[in-house]
């Protein structure tokens, strides 16, 4: 038994330095290089700009961006404009804590995790945390805002986290990792409103506790050709937003790259409305 | 080039022999080999910024490595691109006429059996180390060697291994 074993293993070790003397030369290493940094702005934007039209116009302003604590929610006008009363939706969610839950999936890279981030907010208090596992591997990153001190940290395969400190006051947290790409945008009612007629995002009313979405932004990520957005809203019995389910599709092009569709699945998931949300400041930071 | 470029490039040089060798073992194919070590690379850099300092970065390439294989394998299949590509670097050589066995035996294994086997006996890992990498119980790692010592030993001609002590 522990013959053959032993047999096996000279044999592989045989086979692997039967191999030609192989090293990885400069030009090689560059290649890489430039085949990661495509591979990583491909990947940033094309979630970036989806998710910052989103963020500005519709469901994502949900844990984007705080509003002023004990801000009046927009009343829904007579004609029971969808628009309004979703706006009315996400004022009411923006005014008190809340705990998240994310799922990003790409449906077209064959054999994709899908990417979950967990998380809470508290939008009065400038604090909360965000949690993303790394796409392989144990490792993992986190965000730590604590009134409005934002940390920013990694763990690696021994899940140590090694925390730098963001200049200056954050008002939220930063979802670069668990939706690809910064967002932006603004909770305030009226400028959500704008926004939403500017870009010409259709709402429609989905029962009595959903929103039906669709958008195509008008300004395209780099490369794109087209890029289309559509989700659902779900509100819960207290007319805040317990989920936010979106798809986008992206066809893009460039000289010398075979394209491949984009197609992202997300689940946003909201819970835990007025659960006080309390972080630790890391130990140490850079 | 920016500072961490430059430590990209020197991991890139000192890593690339040692896992080009177990990329062939996994592949059993000199060219693809090379592919796969290059796209497993090419995903390190995507993260690279995002590596903590204390990563063991030779293990965490192997794991990447190692997931990749079975995951390129599963596309190639899918689309039908499984071309046996001749392979002149392991095509004989100076290796033994057993390990010509092996090497074949090894292509006849599932991807995950096969790195199983490369992982126990060639990496020398723990079935603790190798369910780690590999994100599986220590259970499936356990039975996947088991199947594929079976074959293997039905594949290189048993009665040479079992008496020869």
């Amino acid at each position: 038994m522990h013959d053959f074993d032993e047999r096996l293993s000279h044999r592989l070790h045989e086979l692997a330095g039967s191999a030609p003397d192989s090293a990885a030369g400069d030009a090689t290493a560059r290649t890489l290089i430039q085949r990661g940094r495509q591979a990583r702005r491909r990947a940033t934007a094309l979630t970036a700009t989806s998710l910052t039209i989103l963020a500005g116009g519709l469901a994502v302003a949900a844990v984007v961006v705080a509003t002023h604590p004990g801000a009046s929610p927009v009343t829904a006008n007579a004609a029971g404009d969808a628009r309004t009363e979703l706006v009315a939706a996400i004022t009411a969610s923006q005014s008190t804590t809340y705990q998240m839950n994310i799922r990003l999936k790409s449906v077209l890279v064959p054999g994709s995790k899908d990417t979950v981030s967990t998380g809470a907010f508290d939008p009065g208090a400038h604090t909360g945390y965000l949690r993303t596992p790394a796409d392989e591997g144990p490792g993992f990153n986190e965000e730590r805002l604590i009134q409005g001190r934002l940390y920013i940290g990694s763990a690696g395969v021994d899940r140590v986290l090694h925390f730098r400190r963001v200049a200056g006051r954050s008002e939220t947290l930063r979802y670069d990792w668990s939706l690809g790409g910064t967002l932006t945008g603004s909770a305030n009612p009226d400028e959500l409103l704008a926004m939403l007629r500017e870009e010409g995002a259709t709402v429609t009313r989905n029962g009595n506790r959903g929103f039906h979405f669709e958008y195509t932004p008008k300004k395209l990520p780099e490369n794109a050709v087209t890029d289309r957005v559509s989700g659902d809203i779900t509100l819960d019995s207290a007319n805040r937003i317990a989920s936010v389910v979106y798809d986008r599709f992206v066809d893009w092009t460039k000289p010398g790259v075979t394209p491949t569709p984009v197609h992202m699945h997300v689940v946003m998931e909201f819970s835990g409305y007025g659960l006080p949300v309390t972080v630790q400041e890391p130990d140490k930071a850079d | 080039m920016t500072s961490a470029d430059a430590a990209y490039v020197a991991f890139v040089e000192a890593a690339w022999q040692r896992h080009l060798r177990l990329a062939l073992l996994l592949t059993g194919d000199r060219w693809q080999a090379e592919e796969l070590l290059q796209d497993s690379l090419v995903r390190i850099y995507e993260r690279w910024r995002r590596l903590s300092r204390t990563d063991d970065l030779n293990a965490y390439l192997r794991k990447v490595l190692v997931n990749n294989h079975t995951s390129l394998w599963r596309r190639r299949r899918r689309e039908s691109l499984v071309a046996e590509v001749p392979d002149a670097a392991a095509q004989g050589g100076d290796v033994s006429a057993e390990a010509l066995a092996v090497r074949d035996a090894l292509r006849s294994l599932p991807p995950r059996q096969r790195a199983v086997v490369v992982l126990r006996h060639y990496e020398d890992l723990t079935e603790s180390q190798v369910a780690q990498v590999l994100g599986c119980a220590i259970g499936t790692v356990k039975s996947q060697h088991a199947k594929a010592l079976a074959k293997l030993r039905h594949a290189m001609s048993e009665p040479v291994f079992e008496t020869s002590r």
